[in-house]
C-alpha cells in the first residue's frame, strides 16, 4: 500500500533547486533585463539620431508645423542674446514668440498681461492657436478687474450666449446716431419709381460687402467683412438727382453748401451764355423741379449777371429748403445753411469682428428688421438671441454633443488690439526648416 | 496575495486619495485652461502617480533582500497592490485623459497594459491559490514537478516489479537537473538505456501478466510522458480501466494496482498544478519586464517634461 508521509515527501525533494533558475523564472529574468533594455536603447537611439519628436506632446499647430522638429525655435529658455536662465530648464518664453510675432496690448488697464503661452497652448494638434477656449477669456472677463479705472466693457461676462450682456447698440436708450433722415420701409416698398421704370429695392441694392484693393495678382478682392457705407453718389444718385433748374439738365453736386453755390451759379453763368435769348423768356410752366416757393412776379433782367443772380437765388432756396433737407438736418444762418454731419455708423460693433461673408446665405432680412423700420433712430442689428439661434456651440460635452456654429469667443473678439500692431523683425532663417 | 480584511486600511487610504484627486480634478477641468500634465495640478497628479509606481516596482527589491528592516514584505505587497492601482487614475487626471504623442503615448499604453496586467494578477493571486488548494492535494513544489515525475515513474516500476518479477523497460537517461548537483557534472549517458528491475520471490508471471501489460501500454507511457491527451489522464476512464484490469487479477495484486492507480491521480495532479501555476504565473511574464521599461520611460519622461 503506498504511503505518503512528510518524510518521503521532503526526500523527494533537490534541497538546491532554488539555485537553479526554471523556465518561466528564467524567462521573466531574461524580459525583465531586455524590456527596459530596450527601452533604454530606443531612448538612446532617439538621442543619437538627434531626434526630439518622440518627447514632444503632440503636433504642433499648422502655423508652426515648419518647427516641427526644431524645438530650439521655440524652447530657446531664454529671449536671443541673453544668457541662458537655466542649463537645463528649456522652456517656451515670450520673447521666442515675439521673435516673429507681435503681440500687442490687450487693454491698457489689464491687471497683469498672461504670457503668450498661457492661452495659445502647442502641441495639441494642427489647431489655430487663436482659437482658445473661452475659459481663457471668463478667467479675467468673468469678474473682471482693473489695473486703474473704470473698465469699458461689461464686468461679467461668460460663454457666448448665455453668459454674454445684449450688444451694446441693441440695450435700451441706445438709438442710430445718424443725423440723416432715412426711411427703410419706404424704400423696401414694390413698385417704387426708379430712372428706368418701376423698380423693388433689394437690401443688396445699397448694400454690398465692402471690398478693399486686391493683392497683386488675386483673383478677387479682399474683403472686410463689413458692409460699404452707403453713400449718395454710389446709392441715391440714380433716384434722387439734385436737379436744381428747370432750364438745366445738369445736377448740383453732393457737396458743401458753398461749393454747390458755386457750381449753381457757375452753371446759371454757362447756360445763359449759351443762351442769351433766355434773358427775356418767362420762367416756363412745366417745370422739372416743382417750385412750392412762389416768387413775385419780376421784370425781365436787364443782364446775364443779373439773371444769375436771380436764378441763383431761386434754385438755392429749392435746394437749401427743399431738396437737402429731404435728407439732412440744417441749422439757420445769415448766408449758407450749416448741414450737420451725417454721422453714419460705419462699424457698429467696434469691439467685435464680425465678417459678412460666411453669413451671405442667410437672407438679409432673418436678421436686420429694415422692412418695417420707418426712423433713422432705429438700430437695425440682430440681438444677441437671434445670433444665439445658429451660434449655439460647438464644444460638446460628455453628456450634450454639442453642435452648431462655433459660439467661442474669439469668434467674434479679438484679444489683442491690433490697431497697436508695430511690424516685427522676422529672424527665423528659412535654412532652418531643412 | 489574498486581498482579505487586513487590507482595510490601504483599502481606505487608496479611497481616500483617488477621492480627494477626483474632487480636486472637478473645478480644475472647468477653469480656464485645459487640464495637462504641465498645470501645477497635474504635476501633483504626475508627481505622485510617479511615486506610487516606484513604490510598486521596488517591491521586487524588497523581495530580493528579505532581511532588510524596511517593513514586512507582506506590507509592502499590500502597498505595491493598492498604491499600483491607484497610480493609473492618477495618470488619467495628470494627462487629463489624453493619451498624448510618441514617448507620452507609448508610455501610457505600457502602463496601461501593466496595471491591466497586475490586476489580473491581483485577481488570479486571489482565487488561484484555493483553487489549487482544492484541486491539487498532492501539491509539489513546482519547480520540482520532473524531478517528482522521474520518482514516480521509478515508483512504478518498483511496484510492478515487485508484484510481477522481472521487469525489462527502456529509460531515457536522467536530466542534469534532476541528478543530485554532485553527479550533474558527470560524463555524457546514452540517450537510452535498458533498464532491468528484478525482484526475487515475487508471485507468478502468469497470474501479474495483466498488470504488468497495463503498466507498459498504458501507465508507465502517462508517467515517462504525462499529456492531458492521454486516456489516463482522465480519472473516470482511468478508473474504468483499472477496473478491468482487476477482474482479471488475483487478490494479492489488488493493492500493487491501487498503488499504481495512486501514482497515476498524483500524475494526474502534478499535470493539473502545472496547468494552473502557468496560468498563475504567466502574467507576470508581462506585468514586471514591461513596468521595469515602464518606469525607464517614465523617468525620460519626467526629465523631458521638466526640461521642455
Amino acid at each position: 500500500m503506498r504511503i505518503r508521509t512528510a518524510k518521503t515527501l521532503a526526500e523527494r525533494i533537490d534541497l538546491h533547486y532554488f539555485k537553479r533558475a526554471h523556465g518561466m523564472r528564467r524567462w521573466r529574468y531574461v524580459l525583465s533585463a531586455a524590456a527596459p533594455l530596450a527601452a533604454a536603447l530606443w531612448v538612446a537611439a532617439l538621442m543619437a539620431a538627434g531626434s526630439r519628436t518622440p518627447y514632444s506632446p503632440g503636433p504642433v499647430s499648422a502655423a508652426h508645423a515648419f518647427a516641427e522638429n526644431r524645438c530650439e525655435v521655440c524652447h530657446a529658455g531664454s529671449a536671443p542674446g541673453s544668457p541662458p536662465a537655466s542649463a537645463f530648464r528649456a522652456h517656451t518664453t515670450d520673447a521666442a514668440c515675439l521673435t516673429c510675432h507681435d503681440g500687442p496690448a490687450h487693454a491698457p488697464n489689464q491687471p497683469s498681461p498672461p504670457g503668450c503661452a498661457s492661452c495659445h497652448q502647442e502641441h495639441r494638434g494642427r489647431v489655430q492657436l487663436a482659437s482658445i477656449d473661452d475659459g481663457y477669456c471668463a478667467g479675467c472677463h468673468a469678474n473682471l478687474k482693473t489695473a486703474h479705472g473704470e473698465p469699458r466693457v461689461a464686468r461679467q461676462v461668460g460663454s457666448f450666449p448665455a453668459g454674454h450682456p445684449e450688444f451694446a447698440a441693441l440695450r435700451p436708450g441706445t438709438r442710430d446716431p445718424a443725423r440723416l433722415r432715412f426711411n427703410h420701409a419706404v424704400h423696401m416698398k414694390p413698385d417704387l419709381r426708379g430712372p428706368k421704370g418701376r423698380e423693388q429695392l433689394a437690401c443688396a441694392t445699397c448694400h454690398t460687402p465692402e471690398a478693399v484693393a486686391a493683392v497683386s495678382g488675386a483673383k478677387r478682392p479682399a474683403r472686410t467683412g463689413l458692409m460699404s457705407p452707403a453713400t449718395y453718389e454710389r446709392n441715391c444718385a440714380s433716384c434722387h438727382p439734385l436737379f436744381f433748374d428747370e432750364r438745366l439738365e445738369r445736377v448740383a453736386p453732393h457737396a458743401e453748401p458753398a461749393a454747390v453755390r458755386a457750381f449753381v451759379r457757375q452753371a446759371l453763368t454757362d447756360y445763359i451764355r449759351a443762351n442769351p435769348d433766355d434773358l427775356s423768356k418767362p420762367d416756363s410752366a412745366l417745370r422739372r423741379v416743382p417750385l412750392n416757393f412762389p416768387r413775385p412776379p419780376e421784370p425781365p433782367a436787364r443782364t446775364a449777371d443779373e439773371w444769375v443772380a436771380r436764378r441763383a437765388a431761386a434754385d438755392e432756396r429749392l435746394l437749401w429748403n427743399k431738396t437737402c433737407v429731404e435728407c439732412h438736418s440744417a441749422s439757420a444762418s445769415a448766408d449758407l445753411p450749416v448741414y450737420e454731419p451725417t454721422n453714419v455708423t460705419k462699424r457698429w460693433m467696434p469691439r467685435a469682428a464680425f465678417d459678412h461673408s460666411p453669413h451671405l446665405m442667410v437672407a438679409c432680412a432673418s436678421c436686420h428688421a429694415a422692412g418695417s423700420s420707418t426712423s433713422t433712430a432705429d438700430v437695425l442689428l440682430p440681438p444677441a438671441s437671434l445670433c444665439a439661434s445658429c451660434h449655439s456651440g460647438a464644444r460638446g460635452t460628455l453628456l450634450s454633443p454639442g453642435g452648431g456654429a462655433e459660439s467661442r469667443c474669439f469668434a467674434c473678439h479679438r484679444y489683442h488690439d491690433w490697431t497697436k500692431a508695430r511690424p516685427v523683425t522676422p529672424s527665423y532663417p528659412l535654412s532652418n526648416t531643412r | 496575495m489574498l486581498i482579505d480584511r487586513s487590507h482595510r486600511g490601504w483599502a481606505m487610504a487608496s479611497a481616500a486619495i483617488l477621492g480627494a484627486a477626483v474632487v480636486a480634478y472637478v473645478p480644475y477641468t472647468l477653469r480656464s485652461a485645459p487640464p495637462g500634465g504641465g498645470t501645477m495640478l497635474g504635476l501633483v497628479y504626475g508627481t505622485t502617480a510617479f511615486g506610487f509606481m516606484a513604490y510598486a516596482t521596488l517591491l521586487a527589491l524588497r523581495k530580493k533582500f528579505p532581511i532588510w528592516r524596511i517593513g514586512r514584505t507582506q506590507s509592502w505587497m499590500r502597498g505595491h497592490l493598492w498604491l499600483g492601482a491607484l497610480s493609473l487614475p492618477l495618470v488619467l487626471l495628470h494627462s487629463g485623459f489624453l493619451f498624448g504623442h510618441g514617448l507620452t503615448s507609448i508610455l501610457m499604453w505600457l502602463f496601461v497594459v501593466v496595471w491591466a496586467s497586475g490586476l489580473f494578477g491581483a485577481w488570479l493571486q486571489h482565487t488561484m491559490p484555493r483553487r489549487l488548494l482544492r484541486e491539487v492535494p498532492m501539491e509539489t513544489i513546482y519547480e520540482q514537478i520532473g524531478r517528482v515525475r522521474a520518482q514516480l515513474l521509478d515508483e512504478g516500476d518498483a511496484v510492478v516489479a515487485d508484484a510481477c518479477g522481472k521487469l525489462e523497460v527502456e529509460v531515457a537517461p536522467p536530466r542534469p537537473q534532476l541528478l543530485p548537483a554532485a553527479s550533474a557534472a558527470g560524463p555524457a549517458v546514452a540517450s537510452h538505456l535498458l533498464v532491468s528491475v528484478l525482484r526475487t520471490g515475487s508471485g507468478g508471471a502468469d497470474a501479474g501478466a495483466p498488470l504488468r501489460d497495463f503498466y507498459l501500454t498504458e501507465i508507465r507511457p502517462f508517467l515517462e510522458a504525462p499529456s492531458r491527451r492521454h486516456p489516463v489522464a482522465d480519472a473516470a476512464a482511468a478508473a474504468v480501466m483499472a477496473a478491468k484490469v482487476r477482474a482479471l487479477l488475483p487478490p494479492a495484486l489488488h493493492a500493487p494496482l491501487e498503488d499504481l492507480a495512486n501514482l497515476c491521480e498524483e500524475e494526474r495532479q502534478l499535470l493539473r498544478q502545472e496547468r494552473l501555476h502557468g496560468t498563475l504565473h504567466a502574467w507576470l511574464i508581462v506585468h514586471v519586464p514591461l513596468a521595469y521599461a515602464v518606469m525607464v520611460l517614465a523617468v525620460v519622461h519626467l526629465v523631458m517634461a521638466l526640461r521642455f
